[in-house]
Parts: C-alpha cells; sequence; structure tokens
C-alpha cells in the first residue's frame, strides 16, 4: 500500500519558503492536510488549489519567476473537469516541467490500474489517502530536503 | 388469447376451406371429364358398330319395305283373311316353317298356325301375350336381332294400327291386330288426296336394342314422331341413310337408345373422382397442420421476441445496478473516510483531556468506520468481479499461490503457520488477476481460520481426473471447519457464521462469481470433518 514511510522522499525544500500545493476538490481532505501540516516540521507554506486550471495557471507564472516552484505537490485524481492524471499529464509536457515539480498521486483509490496510469502520466509517486490522518504527519516528516 | 392471436388460429380454417374447395373443384372437373371421356367412347363404339347396324339394317330395311310396298298395293282389303296373311308372311320373307301365328281380331284371338305346339296351348300363349305388353326381347349377338314392326296410319284424326312382331330364334310369332285393315301404302295415300305433309305415316323399326325411325314421305322430310317412339331424341349422334325401295324414298334415321349409352358409362369417373378426393383430403390434412405449424411458430417468435425484449430491460437495469453500485460504493468512500479520520483527531484530543468514556466512543467510531469502509469495498468487489472481462492467458499456478503465500506471511500472525503445497498445474488457462484472488481470499480464510488450532496448518493441491479434464483445487486447513448445514449458505453474500471472526462476508460470494465466470463450481467437501476442504474446480480451456 503505501510504502513511503519506508522510504524518504527527497526533494528541493529550498530554506522552507518554498510552498507545497495541494490539488484536490474536496475541502475537507485539504483541512485534514493542513491540520498535520501544522502539526509537522515543515516550514513550507501549504498552498491549495481546487482544481487543475488553477494550478496550472500557477505554474505558468512561476515560469516567469513571479511565484516559486513548489517543492512537492499532491495531486487528487477524481476532480471534475481536468482529472489528476490529465493534469500531471499537461505539466509533464512542458519542458519545464518534465522533471520538475515533485508531483506525488494522493487519492482514495487503490485499483492498480490507477497506479499505472499515474506512472505512465509522469507522476513521482502513490498514496493512498489514509483513514488514519497521522499518516500525513508521516508523510510530511519523511520529506528531506535534498540540498 | 390476443386478437392477433385468434385471427392467426382463423388463417388455420381458412387454408383447409380453400383446400376443401379446390379439392372439390379439381375432383368434380375430373369426374365431368372421364364422364364426357366415357360418353365420347360410348358414342364412338356405337357410330362405329351403328355404321354397321345401318348398313346390314339398311338391306334388310329396304327388302321389308319393297315388299311391303307390295303388300300395300295388292292388299286394300281392310280385313285379311288367313290365307292372305299367311301370303304376306311370305311375301315378308319371313320363315314360318316352326312359327305359330296369333291374330287377334278386336277382341278375338285366333291360332292361323300353331307350329310345333298343340292348338289348345298356342291359344293360350298367345291370347296371354297379347294381353301383357311387354317389350321385345333383345338378344345378343349381330346375326340374331328382332325385329318389332308396327305400321300406322292416321287418315283423317284416325289411327289404324297394324303390329307386326317377328320374334327370331326358335319361335316365330306373328302377332296381327288390326282395327282398321288398311294398309299403308303411300302412293295410295296419295291418291286418296291426302296432302303428306300434314299427315304423320310413319314407319319405325327397333333392331337390337336401337330404334330405327322410318319417316316417309314423298320429296320432303316430316318430323313428327309417334307416340311410342318419342324416347328417340334427335341429337348429333343420329346417322342418316336414304333409301329407295319401289319408288318410294326413305329416310333412315338411326339414333342411339339412352339405355344403351347409358350402360357404356365406366366406373372410371367414380374411381378418378374419388382418388382426386383422397389426395384432396390428404392435402388438405397437410394444408391445416402446416398452417398450424406456421401459426405455432410465428407465435413461438412473437413469444420470443417479447422475452428477448424483456430480456433487454433486465439487462440495461442490471448493468444499471451495477453502475449505480459501483458509483454509490465509490462515493461511499469518501465520507466515510472523513468520519473515520475526524474520529482519528478526536481520540487524539480526547485522550489528553483524559476521558476515556469519551475515548471509547470515538475509538467505536473509528473501529465502525474501518468496518463500513471494508464493506464498501467488498461490495466494490463483489461488481466489479460480477463484470465479465475474462483476460484469458496461461498462467502458473504454483507460482501465483507462492507469491500470495509471501503476501500473507508478511502478516506477523500468520509467520508460524505451516503451508504445505502439493501438486499444481504450471500452465492452466484462465484469467490470471481472477484466479489471484480468488487463491489470495480461500488462502486467506484458510489461515486465519486455522489460527484457533494451536498448530495451524494448511494445505492446496490441485489434481484432474481425466488428461484433459477440469482441474480440481483443494484449501484445506485444521480450523474449527463449516457445519454441514451451512456449507451452502456460506458461498452467499452477507454470510457470516461467526461474528467474532472478522469479515464482511462478501469474501466468498466474490470467490464463488469468480470461479463460476472461469466455467467451474466451488463447493465445500462434506466428506472432511477435521477442519475445512474448500474446493473449486477450473475447465481445462484451450487458449485460442
Amino acid at each position: 500500500m503505501n510504502d513511503v514511510m519506508q522510504t524518504p522522499i527527497s526533494v528541493d525544500l529550498g530554506d522552507g519558503t518554498v510552498p507545497i500545493v495541494m490539488v484536490d476538490d474536496e475541502q475537507l481532505d485539504f483541512q485534514l492536510v493542513k491540520l498535520f501540516h501544522k502539526r509537522s516540521c515543515l516550514s513550507n507554506p501549504l498552498l491549495h488549489f481546487f482544481n487543475g486550471a488553477e494550478f496550472l495557471a500557477y505554474l505558468e507564472s512561476s515560469k516567469e519567476g513571479a511565484v516559486p516552484l513548489p517543492a512537492v505537490v499532491l495531486m487528487d485524481i477524481n476532480m471534475p473537469n481536468m482529472n489528476g492524471f490529465e493534469v500531471i499529464e499537461k505539466i509533464r509536457c512542458d519542458e519545464h516541467f518534465m522533471s520538475t515539480p515533485f508531483i506525488m498521486m494522493l487519492t482514495s483509490s487503490d485499483d492498480p490500474r490507477d497506479r499505472e496510469r499515474a506512472d505512465t502520466a509522469g507522476a513521482n509517486g502513490y498514496l493512498v489517502k489514509p483513514f488514519n490522518p497521522n499518516f500525513y504527519l508521516d508523510f510530511f516528516n519523511s520529506l528531506v530536503n535534498k540540498n | 388469447m390476443t386478437t392477433s392471436s385468434i385471427s392467426k388460429e382463423l388463417r388455420k380454417y381458412r387454408a383447409l376451406a380453400w383446400a376443401l374447395v379446390v379439392t372439390l373443384i379439381i375432383s368434380v372437373a375430373l369426374f365431368i371429364q372421364f364422364l364426357s371421356i366415357d360418353r365420347t367412347r360410348a358414342v364412338e363404339s356405337f357410330s362405329s358398330s351403328a355404321a354397321h347396324a345401318t348398313t346390314t339394317s339398311a338391306m334388310r330395311i329396304a327388302q321389308l319395305i319393297g315388299s311391303l310396298g307390295t303388300i300395300g298395293r295388292d292388299y286394300l282389303v281392310l280385313v285379311p283373311s288367313d290365307a292372305q296373311l299367311l301370303s304376306m308372311m311370305d311375301a315378308l320373307n319371313i320363315d314360318l316353317t316352326l312359327s305359330t301365328l296369333c291374330v287377334r281380331d278386336g277382341d278375338a284371338v285366333r291360332v292361323i298356325r300353331s307350329g310345333s305346339e298343340d292348338k289348345k296351348s298356342a291359344s293360350d300363349r298367345c291370347a296371354a301375350d297379347f294381353l301383357s305388353s311387354e317389350a321385345v326381347e333383345m338378344r345378343a349377338g349381330l346375326d340374331n336381332f328382332t325385329t318389332d314392326l308396327r305400321i300406322t296410319r292416321s287418315v283423317f284424326g284416325d289411327t289404324e294400327l297394324l303390329e307386326l312382331r317377328v320374334r327370331d330364334g326358335g319361335v316365330r310369332e306373328l302377332r296381327v291386330s288390326i282395327s282398321s285393315t288398311v294398309l299403308l301404302d303411300s302412293t295410295l295415300l296419295n291418291d286418296a288426296g291426302l296432302d303428306i305433309d300434314s299427315e304423320t305415316v310413319c314407319l319405325s323399326l327397333r333392331i337390337d336394342g336401337v330404334f330405327h325411325q322410318l319417316t316417309c314421305h314423298v320429296g320432303e322430310i316430316a318430323a313428327a314422331v309417334p307416340e311410342i317412339f318419342t324416347q328417340i331424341e334427335s341429337n348429333a349422334l343420329s346417322i342418316s341413310k336414304e333409301i329407295e325401295t319401289d319408288g318410294l324414298h326413305w329416310r333412315l334415321v338411326v339414333q342411339p337408345h339412352l339405355q344403351s349409352l347409358a350402360g357404356a358409362i365406366t366406373v372410371l369417373p367414380f374411381i378418378m373422382f374419388g382418388i382426386a378426393l383422397a389426395i384432396g383430403i390428404v392435402a388438405c390434412v397437410f394444408a391445416y397442420q402446416s398452417a398450424d405449424k406456421n401459426i405455432r411458430l410465428e407465435m413461438r417468435a412473437d413469444e420470443l421476441r417479447t422475452r428477448l425484449q424483456q430480456l433487454e430491460q433486465l439487462e440495461a437495469q442490471n448493468s444499471l445496478l451495477d453502475q449505480f453500485a459501483a458509483m454509490a460504493a465509490h462515493d461511499l468512500q469518501a465520507p466515510i473516510r472523513f468520519i473515520v479520520s475526524t474520529a482519528y483527531l478526536l481520540i487524539d484530543e480526547l485522550d489528553e483531556l483524559d476521558r476515556p468514556e469519551l475515548s471509547q466512543m470515538a475509538e467505536t467510531q473509528v473501529e465502525q468506520g474501518e468496518r463500513m469502509r471494508a464493506l464498501v469495498l467488498d461490495l466494490l468487489e463483489f461488481c466489479r468481479a460480477g463484470q465479465s472481462n475474462l483476460v484469458m492467458s496461461s498462467v502458473d499456478t504454483r507460482a501465483l499461490v507462492l507469491e500470495e503465500i509471501k503476501l500473507l506471511r508478511a502478516h506477523q500472525e500468520y509467520a508460524q503457520t505451516h503451508i504445505t503445497l502439493g501438486s499444481l498445474p504450471e500452465s492452466l488457462v484462465c484469467d490470471a488477476d481472477k484466479f489471484a484472488l480468488i487463491i489470495r481470499n480461500l488462502l486467506g480464510n484458510a489461515v486465519k481460520f486455522s489460527q484457533v488450532n494451536p498448530d495451524p496448518a494448511v494445505s492446496i493441491n490441485a489434481t484432474r481426473e481425466t488428461f484433459h479434464g477440469s482441474w480440481t483445487f483443494r484449501i484445506k486447513d485444521n480450523g474449527p471447519g463449516v457445519a454441514k448445514e451451512h456449507h451452502e449458505r456460506i458461498f452467499r453474500p452477507f454470510a457470516r457464521l461467526e461474528s467474532s471472526i472478522n469479515g464482511t462476508g462478501m469474501g466468498l460470494a466474490i470467490v464463488k462469481i469468480m470461479i463460476e465466470q472461469l466455467g467451474g463450481t466451488t463447493w465445500i467437501d462434506p466428506d472432511d470433518m477435521q477442519g475445512s476442504s474448500f474446493c473449486f474446480s477450473i475447465p481445462s480451456a484451450m487458449l485460442e
């Protein structure tokens, strides 16, 4: 299931100002994540986007340097208009974003086909939304600054 | 019955009626046809023999009439004496050597010659004969013929009659009845100033059952027919011949007697009618039956069509239900997750408050939430299992089982369980994913339930009866076993026998569906009462 606890994730956390982004249409999921993000030892801010379009717009402006590139992106699958896979595909298509940012699929589905699809689309990992939200704490604490 | 089915039934009877009508028409037509053939044949045979008969008759009649002409001229006396009569017979060339001659004069009958009989019996016979009105006997054979000569003359409305009957073949009789005794002589009549055209002067002969009507006149053809000869009809079958005797012109008209024609009708028309009718009836029965069968087939087709429609509707509904169930199961997951997540948060907070009873409540929420989630996941699984998209391939079941065992061993509590593998096919054609799920479920169950036993042991093996028969897999555990009365129930959805053991009750139902999709069956071995033996069969399929 979630083997992320075993292996730490090394991402570019920068000087602690680089944001962590969550793209999810479900407000409550974000609330849970936000709660545990607060409790974690991360200083990076947490940003929320309700849909892929908004996030893509953010990424566009990050090209010019107006806004910072996120360290980690938590991407939900089931969203209206554009689902998570499509968003990732769009992101990876852009030459600027072919290997960064680090995108984790965060979804309620544990269907192996979705895992495969995430991998093909260009996600770096796959997490299933937990019942025990303490998991989020473990996740945030497992992020290691690769710098 | 619906109106359409009633009208269909009526078609049967219509078909039958039509067939019957056609049969009757054909039969009657055949009958008439063969009747006319018979008639034609009779007429032809009559014609051929009539021609012959006419010629011979004509000769004899010519002689007779010649003789009559002589008689007529010679004998003007109305009451001929016996001697006169005898000489008349001579003139007529009638052999009288053996004949009995009787004469009726008014009411008296006297015998002129008795021939070979004695006078008394001859006299009695004559009397009897004169009184009876029998027809002249017809004899077979062309040489013997009977002549019935009747001469009628009507003068000024009175009728005089000379009747001459000559019976051939042994006994000859001459019966003469004379009321007035003027003999026929057309010359005489002319001299008497009679208008031939308006008078009826006829001579008729019946020879061999055939009427010969001699219509005599001088110059023209008269048309009147005496009463006794009204049976003769003028029709196209008559043959006429002109004869001349002693200055008298005669026209001999020969017509077939109806009775002789009637006798010529054979039984053939009736036979043809019978045959046609029989064939027709068979055809009717056939038509009726085939119409019946057609109707039955049509009604069956209608039935099947409605059934098909119903089935399609049901299928649509079913797939809708499946979709609905899947969607429901999917959409339920988020709220369940939130409930459980917030419950976890509550636990943390309440722990700090040191209110164990409240913490307990929150923990119950988590437990039940987890349970709900398991149920929803199983429901989803069940729905997915119901979809039969099989991806067939050659599966190494041994490797697959080993993989599942490895996954199971990851759980600490199962690390000590003995699991033994028997023979397992290494190239079974089936859907690998589904097979894996089946093994996972059954193996998981076996291991879980065997924990009750202090020395838990599970074994898996596969056997088959014939070289190409189905494989029977057996997963045995030494757990508590399943009571016989539950062997059926256990495979139904939501069936749970012991609440102490965790589970949603869907696992075995899912297993059963998947096995059935693979074409096999699943059961618990009733003979193995030490623990449980879950068995399932997979048919040997060929990879296409």
